[in-house]
């Protein structure tokens, strides 16, 4: 099959992998992943344009997954341990999209405005003041961010988008109904993702009982 | 040692020895062939073998359509398959039957059936043709003299007789290539690479319009009925499978008209993430048309018999762009007023639905009160006057666009030239809009006018939805003209069997018989609330082009041979252009490409 040159849609999954994400967390996060890919491969739109990458992080950061077109994409082995390298993920985030996201010229079509996805359940240990507002001011995609359970903090997720989400605790069900509503937003932006103009905001899906928004 | 047998021999052999048409007349030749493939008993069996599963995926297909009951939209006998095979298994109850069940359960257990047991055979087959367009030994064929550089006039300037056709290459030789992987299980001979990456057909589905304020036809198909002489004018729309599968209204529109020798075309798309950006393209569409139909009613173009004398009036101003014949100036001036209008009637458009409450309960909390960014559209103007240079027909045409979509002009000699460039910003998707700040004002229009005088066949004003499968235009505009005529939408006289025999004789498809057995295209679902699915044959001019072994380029500067595509086997339903230009647009698929689709075509009825 020759390669896709058309418009992808790139979706980047920033995944924390540190330590108190060991056990039930972690697995579950996996179990997520899994479900919005199996998610995603039912829908036609997805189907044809979405590519998806994961990014982990814990005491350093690493693109476990590059873009891959959906159908081809195997979901990550996620384990946890160490700390939690947010700096370094937001770092090669920019990076991975620099290198991979297709930019619109006369001769190339470009791809859909990427969409982002940053999950953390404690504070960043590295300094990542610089890589959240290098992101940020680049307005390279959409970025959503969530603060997962009581350990998480918004406030460096505020820096780096305006889109952050908080989720009660850690607890399968609940890491669920994220991912449930990661699918549902990737269905619904691509909905909009044709023709907005540059600085439309993305409309999302109401966010389930366990997600408040972070105002 | 490799065997030497032309692909097409290849088939033939096959089809003779399965019993069907399309053998090939001379049948001790192909026997002859056989023989020879016999002569490497490995390479034989792996392609029997290969051969074989390939055509079993077809009964799999049946079969998968008959247990699941929903048809396989792209195998449109498949009862019958399936129905022949259940005879057969019928009639041979006591022999068959137990094996049967054996298999069933074999499937069930996952056990790896038998012939998948071990790793794919090599597959033989032959090296593929790139089309070359010339002759190894032929040298470089004289080609049109380029454009003349300075933007934004284009003057085409009328060249020499096109060459003849070239002669093939020396047939290939099969080859044995590195082990292929198994069909995937949708396999369909008629699927070609590029569908690869499509679902199967029913994940993409039907839901009819909304019950929205203002609903707009799902579809539309018309044509002029008076256009200027010698010409036909027809467009359609039609609503993209984004749209069909969300239940979503179509927010493209066009509009046309004829106001003494001037034809008037306008063509729009609305946002899609806007809530009523179809109106915003529908009165675009109509003021612009009416307002340009007006203004122009008053324009007469000056009488220039040259060439020279035209390129002067076409001459443009370094910052103003102001071109240098007064009447090309005034009809300047009229596209812009055009805009200016178009984008005050979507003004009115916003503030008569304003504070409505119909139209504001159809829009979320947070983007209340009815904002005219709701009405985002873009818009393409074009506007057509037939001239005489140099004692022949020509046309001047005069291009502006806010946004994207693309106008493009198609020459005489089969040349394709885009009119304008579209907005866009570094990611899919950014673009202007008629409601974008500064996009009435003219030093940015200025920018995005276009003229253009040439001898045409076509000219041709679509939005992005079309726009986007021919990019970039300045490539594969030309391929769009190509895939129109080869499927008959416009109205074209067919060469005679003669004149056609002549012209293919040194292609790839030496005979008219060949021709006529070519297929050159795919099968495409359509996606209307019919269950099954109906599916339509769309040619392609990239695979007729591939089939003769010349290129695109020069398939377009040969129109008999172009118009011989007309001749393989399907044909396109609909009673008229407009009708089969709808059903095309509605029904051919690219990866990824699920907009609306509007397209608007102009062409001399005596083509080329």
């Amino acid at each position: 099959m020759s390669e896709f040159t058309g418009r992808r849609l790139p979706i980047y999954l920033v995944l924390d992998c540190s330590g108190s994400m060991a056990g039930e967390p972690i697995e579950a996060v996996r179990q997520g992943v899994k479900a919005l890919i199996a998610d995603l491969k039912g829908d036609p739109q997805a189907l044809e344009t979405a590519f998806l990458s994961v990014i982990t992080f814990d005491s350093g950061a690493r693109q476990v997954i590059p873009l891959t077109e959906l159908m081809l994409f195997q979901e990550p082995n996620l384990d946890a341990a160490g700390s939690t390298a947010l700096g370094e993920a937001i770092k090669l985030l920019e990076q991975a999209i620099d290198k991979e996201v297709k930019k619109s010229t006369p001769g190339q079509k470009g791809d859909w405005r990427p969409l982002v996805f940053i999950m953390t359940d404690g504070q960043p240990t590295d300094s990542w003041q610089v890589a959240a507002d290098s992101i940020k001011s680049k307005k390279l995609g959409n970025i959503i961010a969530c603060a997962a359970g009581p350990g998480a903090d918004a406030n460096p997720l505020k820096r780096i988008t305006e889109i952050v989400v908080k989720l009660d605790n850690l607890q399968p069900d609940t890491l669920k109904q994220f991912f449930k509503w990661v699918s549902d937003s990737i269905k619904t932006t691509s909905a909009s993702v044709q023709q907005v103009a540059a600085d439309a905001p993305v409309g999302l899906p109401p966010p389930p009982p366990q997600i408040q928004s972070v105002p | 040692m490799p065997v030497r047998i032309r692909e097409e021999d290849f088939v033939k052999i096959i089809r003779w020895k399965l019993g069907l048409p399309g053998g090939g007349e001379n049948l001790a030749d192909v026997q002859q062939k056989w023989a020879e493939l016999q002569k490497n008993p490995a390479e034989y069996k792996h392609v029997v073998e290969q051969v074989s599963l390939r055509l079993g995926h077809l009964l799999a297909a049946a079969l998968r359509a008959k247990i699941t009951g929903e048809p396989s939209a792209n195998f449109a006998w498949s009862s019958e398959l399936s129905d022949l095979f259940v005879k057969w298994a019928k009639d041979n109850e006591r022999a068959v039957s137990p094996k049967l069940s054996g298999t069933i359960l074999a499937a069930v257990k996952g056990k790896a059936p038998p012939t998948q047991a071990r790793p794919a055979p090599p597959m033989v087959r032959p090296i593929p043709k790139k089309p070359t367009g010339l002759h190894p030994q032929a040298g470089q064929s004289p080609t049109p003299p380029p454009l003349p550089p300075p933007l934004p006039t284009r003057l085409a300037i009328p060249n020499e007789q096109p060459p003849p056709l070239p002669s093939v290459d020396p047939p290939p030789m099969l080859e044995v290539i590195e082990p292929i992987a198994p069909a995937p299980t949708d396999w369909d001979p008629n699927v070609s690479e590029q569908q690869a990456g499509s679902p199967p057909p029913s994940m993409w589905q039907y839901k009819g319009l909304p019950n929205d304020p203002e609903q707009h036809t799902e579809h539309d198909a018309r044509a002029m009925a008076n256009p200027p002489e010698g010409f036909k004018v027809f467009g359609a729309r039609v609503r993209g499978k984004k749209h069909k599968h969300d239940g979503t209204n179509c927010d493209d529109w066009f509009e046309f008209g004829q106001s003494g020798p001037w034809t008037v075309i306008a063509v729009a798309d609305g946002a899609g993430s806007y809530k009523f950006s179809r109106i915003g393209a529908k009165v675009a569409c109509e003021t612009a048309v009416k307002e340009l139909a007006a203004d122009l009613g008053k324009v007469s173009l000056e009488r220039r018999d040259t060439v020279a004398e035209w390129a002067a009036a076409q001459a443009q101003s370094p910052i103003h762009y102001q071109f240098a014949g007064r009447d090309i100036q005034d009809v300047q001036k009229a596209m812009y007023r055009a805009v200016r209008k178009a984008f005050q009637a979507v003004k009115t458009a916003h503030e008569e639905r304003s504070g409505s409450p119909e139209y504001e309960a159809c829009l979320p909390p947070n983007r209340r009160p009815l904002d005219i960014k709701e009405f985002s559209s873009t818009l393409l103007l074009a506007v057509h006057h037939a001239v005489r240079v140099d004692g022949k027909d020509w046309s001047f045409v005069m291009a502006c666009q806010v946004g994207d979509g693309m106008t493009g002009a198609i020459h005489k000699h089969g040349t394709a030239h885009p009119l304008g460039t579209a907005d866009s910003g570094s990611y899919s998707g950014e673009t202007e809009f008629l409601t974008s700040s500064g996009k009435t004002d003219e030093p940015y229009l200025a920018k995005k006018i276009h003229a253009f005088l040439g001898p045409v066949q076509a000219i041709v004003v679509m939005t992005d939805g079309v726009a986007d499968d021919y990019f970039p235009g300045t490539e594969h505009l030309g391929r769009l003209w190509g895939d129109l005529v080869v499927n008959r939408i416009p109205e074209v006289i067919v060469p005679g069997d003669e004149e056609i025999a002549n012209a293919i004789s040194g292609t790839g498809l030496p005979t008219l018989d060949e021709l006529k057995a070519a297929n050159i295209g795919v099968s495409a679902e359509v996606i209307d609330g019919r269950t099954p699915r109906n599916t339509v044959h769309l040619k392609s001019s990239e695979d007729y082009a591939e089939k003769l072994q010349i290129s695109v380029e020069a398939l377009l500067k040969h129109p008999t041979v172009l118009l011989a595509g007309t001749q393989t086997p399907g044909k396109l339903e609909g009673a008229t252009s407009e009708d089969r230009l709808r059903v095309w647009l509605d029904a051919y698929h690219v990866r990824g490409s699920f907009d609306d689709r509007t397209l608007v075509v102009m062409h001399r009825e005596a083509l080329p």
